[in-house]
């Protein structure tokens, strides 16, 4: 320690410190009681997130307004209108198809199972005494049941959502940058620079993920759709949101988008329904996916190593579920990033500058 | 017409507002604008141009002896000091604490800013620069901050406004590189002639 009279002495401001540590826990605190505005403005964020590119190229052209968003969001909102009226007498077709192949799917599974169980058994002389398929089954009833039970429930909501999302949408795009900055004037002085820092590292890394996402399940569901319908597959559009759904998740996703339409084939027993030309489809989607898509817009985002991608989904789904297995990989890197910036921060470990 | 900009002038202003606040009908406000075109950097900005760059900027207000950057600490925002008055200092060893005070014994004041100078340029274009001197309030102080992750979101979304920023930036390192390299010239003749 110096002995010497300082020339400053360096003002602190605790204060500041400390009013901002008891605004956030209030904020926070104050989140969990609002769940109700929280979730929805959340899937608004998520949809700012999947439209700030597009946003970024507008105002590059210098067309960046109000009105002219607006008009954006009134030409997207008709064109999603109208494809889906003009495709609901075929998607609703598919889940009338999809009422009468239930029963099928599940006595086929059931078959093959006791096939399955009577070769072990004749074989091997060993009988398995427990039954996944009877498992599987029940819990999908049960599944079944409790959403019809909450049908109201989700309606409701759903009609919530549907006014409230493009409020905050349309809040989040014209005042988000301003809502941060202010936010931001409460954080100390000494903390701003690297808490803008990492907060926007967050929105980006996560932003940049959802986008990348929603552009290579979109393109793997296009792809698989088209396909199934060009060789007259039956539940071609079902089939194709379940491989653009299950292609979220990491390393399975492909597998468990191919094993529904695999069990539709089977079930079918129609001799146009071409297996061979669906595995030759499913490969090639995932191809395109593995070799172009991702290389070009995921995995410059998240580096990790898989056993952290592996981890990261376990943990994620144990946490929140569906949700948690989609956003565990972007929090995964965000998780990294900050702990790299934090070590950075205390060690200096960077380049210096002028 | 008032020759002060004023503290509060706002930075997110509406183009009618600024408009209305320009025009000679009005009486010629003095805006942060006004205090932007000033500095060197921006000089090639058109007016426009500066309200749309002005709203990414943040005004923070610091109190006397309010450290703005550490000296070794990582970069991420450039200043413009707006109202008040700032010295920067070095660290004349390396194991100095940093919690410790300033004192004459471990710092070399290197030197002072004022309104219109600006700090911390490096950190819009180098990754994780770090700072190479600290900077401390010795009057209350209001600084203009453009952080870095806002700049890359100006060259996105403006990138000719960008591109005009970049270019006066990559001047100054020029510049700097420039008599840098003189003065090791002038050292290496000195030795020579010495030797």
């Amino acid at each position: 320690m110096n002995t010497a009279k300082p020339v400053i002495k360096i003002n602190r401001r605790k204060e500041t410190v400390a009013f901002f540590l008891v605004f956030s826990m209030v904020v926070l605190f104050s989140l969990y009681f609002l769940k109700r505005l929280v979730v929805p403005f959340g899937v608004a964020f998520v949809f700012y997130l999947i439209l700030k590119p597009i946003l970024q190229q507008c105002r590059s052209k210098s067309v960046y307004h109000t009105i002219f968003i607006s008009l954006i969001f009134l030409v997207a909102f008709l064109i999603v209108l109208y494809a889906f009226t003009s495709s609901l007498p075929y998607i609703s077709g598919e889940f009338a198809k999809l009422q009468d192949y239930v029963p099928r799917i599940e006595e086929y599974l059931r078959s093959r199972y006791s096939y399955v169980t009577g070769f072990i058994e004749r074989k091997f002389n060993y009988e398995l005494d427990f039954n996944p398929v009877d498992t599987a089954i029940l819990y999908l009833q049960q599944t079944l049941k409790l959403v019809i039970i909450k049908l109201p429930y989700f309606l409701s909501t759903a009609m919530e959502w549907f006014f409230m999302v493009p409020i905050f949408l349309l809040f989040i795009i014209k005042d988000g940058f301003m809502f941060k900055k202010q936010l931001l004037k409460v954080v100390p002085n000494s903390w701003a620079e690297n808490f803008y820092h990492l907060i926007n590292q967050f929105t980006n890394k996560f932003g940049d993920y959802i986008f990348a996402k929603f552009i290579e399940a979109s393109l793997v569901g296009i792809v698989i759709t088209s396909g199934l319908v060009a060789i007259d597959y039956p539940l071609a559009f079902i089939l194709g949101l379940i491989a653009a759904l299950t292609n979220v998740f990491p390393y399975i996703g492909p597998f468990l988008g191919y094993v529904p339409a695999l069990i539709v084939g089977l079930v079918d027993q129609n001799p146009n329904t071409t297996l061979g030309a669906l595995s030759v489809l499913y490969l090639v989607a995932n191809l395109i996916d593995i070799f172009i898509v991702f290389p070009l817009l995921v995995s410059k985002i998240v580096n990790l190593h898989p056993l952290v991608v592996i981890l990261s989904v376990i943990i994620g789904s144990g946490v929140a579920g569906f949700l948690g297995m989609v956003v565990s990989i972007p929090v995964a890197a965000i998780v990294k990033l900050t702990f790299t910036e934090v070590y950075e921060a205390i060690y200096h470990e960077s380049e210096t500058g002028l | 017409m008032s020759e002060e900009i004023k503290a509060g002038d706002r930075l997110d202003k509406s183009l009618w507002k600024y408009f209305w606040e320009v025009s000679p009908v009005a009486g010629r406000k003095k805006t942060v604008h006004d205090f932007l075109s000033k500095i060197d950097i921006f000089q090639n900005l058109s007016d426009f141009e500066l309200l749309i760059f002005a709203k990414y900027l943040h005004k923070r207000t610091l109190q006397t002896n309010e450290i703005v950057v550490k000296e070794n600490s990582v970069g991420h925002a450039f200043y413009m000091v707006f109202q008040g008055q700032l010295k920067v200092y070095i660290r004349k060893f390396d194991n100095i604490e940093e919690s410790e005070d300033i004192h004459e014994d471990n710092y070399t004041l290197v030197t002072e800013l004022e309104k219109y100078n600006y700090f911390g340029e490096l950190a819009l274009i180098q990754d994780k620069s770090k700072r190479k001197g600290t900077a401390v309030c010795i009057e209350p102080t209001t600084v203009l901050a453009l952080y870095r992750s806002d700049f890359d979101e100006i060259l996105e979304s403006y990138p000719k406004i960008g591109a005009k920023v970049m270019g006066a930036l990559s001047q100054i390192v020029v510049r700097r590189l420039h008599s840098t390299t003189q003065k090791l010239q002038e050292i290496k003749k000195t030795l020579n002639e010495h030797s």
